[in-house]
């Protein structure tokens, strides 16, 4: 077994809207994904199927051998420490700095100061933002505010790490920074899936490629390009 | 939770409290507001029941004796009456022939005409009374009844008869203002409480993506639910100090007014006596408030 299956997987929105069709694929322990299709193809809600965010109608996810809508509810939280992730807009806590948005993640899980000083300085280093750490959201680009983001994302070392359009409101050098950065992460072990529409970066990314449309896979390809077809 | 969680959490809560200083100031303005209303309710409430209070202590009903009666035997009376310890009767005071000519001399200025009429009638021709006062207005009818009942031989007359007519109409005014006053006070209490709520409700729907994503990075339902509590109380908390310093700002304000309009009024003396329990009674009103309101608005953004 791999370390993501998704089984025949549907979802059915509240409004009667089916966004995922009977989706199965298996992910492994340190690929390195690109999910491409046009929008609304249903790209986020497979994420969100993935890190709990969302419950499938029908068919299984399982992480690690384990049934996921079997996760007691109050273990959920703990269970999403195996991902991080990052969106298109951030999702920066605006009333904090950039230190502190990164520590978040370290002190719901109950780390030490000393511990969560060293490891939030270290991480901003390796993202490029270290000089920034007592700076607001408000006052650094949007490059710089996904680096933090990125930072936020990794910081606890999760076993997967979900971005979802991480680049779809950057400018091309940013964008190639963000996907460097998310190279890297991947290097050190930790699987990437990464939802995108940026063509350029796909095809320079020469890795495993998963178009959807219409909430289904249409193409897998283990050295994929961005070619939508049909 | 481990302390230094804890720690942490009601960090979270004073800077969600202080930073977003724009959305504090409005939470908090909303609030004050609300927590005012009350406060002037409970104030105005004093004022009207220390009216009611001396306006009921003017009300009695004297028991006139006989002239064949001496003081002894009333004084005896007095006592009986007092030793009884009935519950309708709240004071019994004695007054005896000689205090009530003086009494009445006074009401009348001492004027010539009327010392001349008593002199012509060579002796004291008001007799000796006890006044009593009810607990409550409507319990008179019973008290003369049982005084005429258990001391008919030695009395002149009760002049309750001759009150009959100001005291049901007083009393019916009494009861109207008092349940008028709890009915306004009930109503001002739900408005406040339910400006509260939605205010609070607003403040949390404003950072509503930051539950978000703090459920996303790990943090579990009481890591985000603690920090809004503690900002829900210190929301009720600013808001009660600053309610309570308008409150006191208002009856300076107004004290001079009061001077004119009634005579030896003095309301700052008047309600300083009860400031201290008031602003009490608001800090507390308005931290529970503030923790009720986070408490049921928290709910919706929190894990199901
Ligand atoms: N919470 C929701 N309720 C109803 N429909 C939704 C919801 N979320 C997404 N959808 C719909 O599901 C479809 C797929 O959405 P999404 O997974 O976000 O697509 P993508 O990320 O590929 O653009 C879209 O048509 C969207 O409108
Ligand atoms: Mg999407």
């Amino acid at each position: 077994m791999k370390l993501i299956n998704l089984e025949n997987v549907s979802k059915e929105y509240n409004d009667g809207f089916i966004a995922l069709d009977n989706v199965t694929c298996a992910i492994d322990q340190g690929e390195f994904i690109s999910l491409v299709g046009s929008s609304g193809a249903g790209k986020s809600t497979l994420l969100k199927m993935i890190y709990a965010d969302e419950f499938p109608s029908e068919g299984t996810v399982y992480f690690g051998g384990r049934d996921i809508s079997e996760i007691k509810r109050k273990i959920l939280p703990h269970f999403r420490r195996n991902f991080g992730t990052v969106f298109q807009d951030f999702k920066l806590l605006q009333q904090k700095t950039v230190f502190e948005n990164v520590a978040y993640t370290l002190e719901v899980q109950g780390k030490s100061d000393a511990q969560i000083y060293d490891e939030v300085h270290n991480i901003l280093k390796i993202m490029g933002m270290d000089d920034k750490s007592d700076k607001y959201p408000y006052q650094i680009s949007g490059g710089e505010q996904q680096r933090v983001s990125l930072a936020r994302a990794v910081i606890h070392r999760p076993r997967v790490l979900i971005a979802d359009e991480p680049t779809g409101n950057l400018d091309p050098i940013s964008a190639l920074s963000i996907v460097k950065l998310l190279l890297k992460i991947n290097s050190f072990g930790t699987t990437v899936i990464l939802a995108t529409h940026d063509k350029s970066v796909v095809d320079k990314l020469n890795r495993r490629v998963i178009l959807m449309d219409k909430g289904r896979i249409v193409r897998d390809d283990m050295h994929g390009k961005y070619i939508i077809s049909g | 939770m481990k302390t230094i969680k804890l720690a942490r959490v009601l960090r979270e809560g004073w800077q969600n409290f202080y930073r977003d200083k724009w959305l504090t100031l409005a939470t908090v303005i909303i609030i004050t507001l609300s927590l005012y209303l009350i406060g002037v309710a409970i104030f105005l409430g004093f004022g009207v029941l220390h009216v009611i209070d001396s306006v009921e202590n003017r009300i009695n009903i004297s028991m006139y004796f006989d002239f064949t009666v001496d003081e002894n035997k009333i004084l005896e009376i007095k006592k009986e009456l007092e030793e009884k310890s009935i519950k309708q009767i709240q004071s019994i005071t004695y007054i005896s022939r000689e205090k009530a000519l003086e009494d009445f001399m006074k009401q009348e200025g001492d004027s010539k005409e009327i010392k001349d009429a008593l002199d012509m009638i060579g002796e004291n021709p008001l007799p000796a009374s006890l006044v009593i006062v009810a607990n409550d207005t409507s319990d008179y009818d019973g008290i003369d009844k049982y005084l005429h009942q258990e001391y008919d031989e030695y009395i002149m007359n009760t002049n309750l008869e001759k009150n009959k007519g100001v005291i049901s109409e007083l009393q019916k005014f009494i009861v109207f203002v008092r349940n008028g006053g709890i009915l306004l006070g009930m109503l001002f209490a739900i408005i406040a409480i339910l400006v509260t709520l939605n205010t609070v409700r607003m403040s949390l729907y404003a950072h509503r993506k930051e539950f978000e994503v703090m459920r996303l990075v790990g943090a579990s339902n009481l890591y985000i639910k603690i920090p809004t509590l503690v900002e829900g109380i210190l929301y009720g908390f600013a808001s009660a100090l600053l309610a309570s310093m308008f409150l006191i700002g208002t009856i300076f304000a107004i004290n001079p007014f009061a001077k004119q309009i009634i005579e030896n009024v003095n309301i700052v003396d008047f309600y300083g006596k009860n400031i201290t329990q008031v602003i009490l009674v608001m800090i507390i009103f308005g931290i529970t408030l503030g923790f009720i309101s986070s408490f049921l608005a928290i709910q919706r953004y929190l894990e199901k």
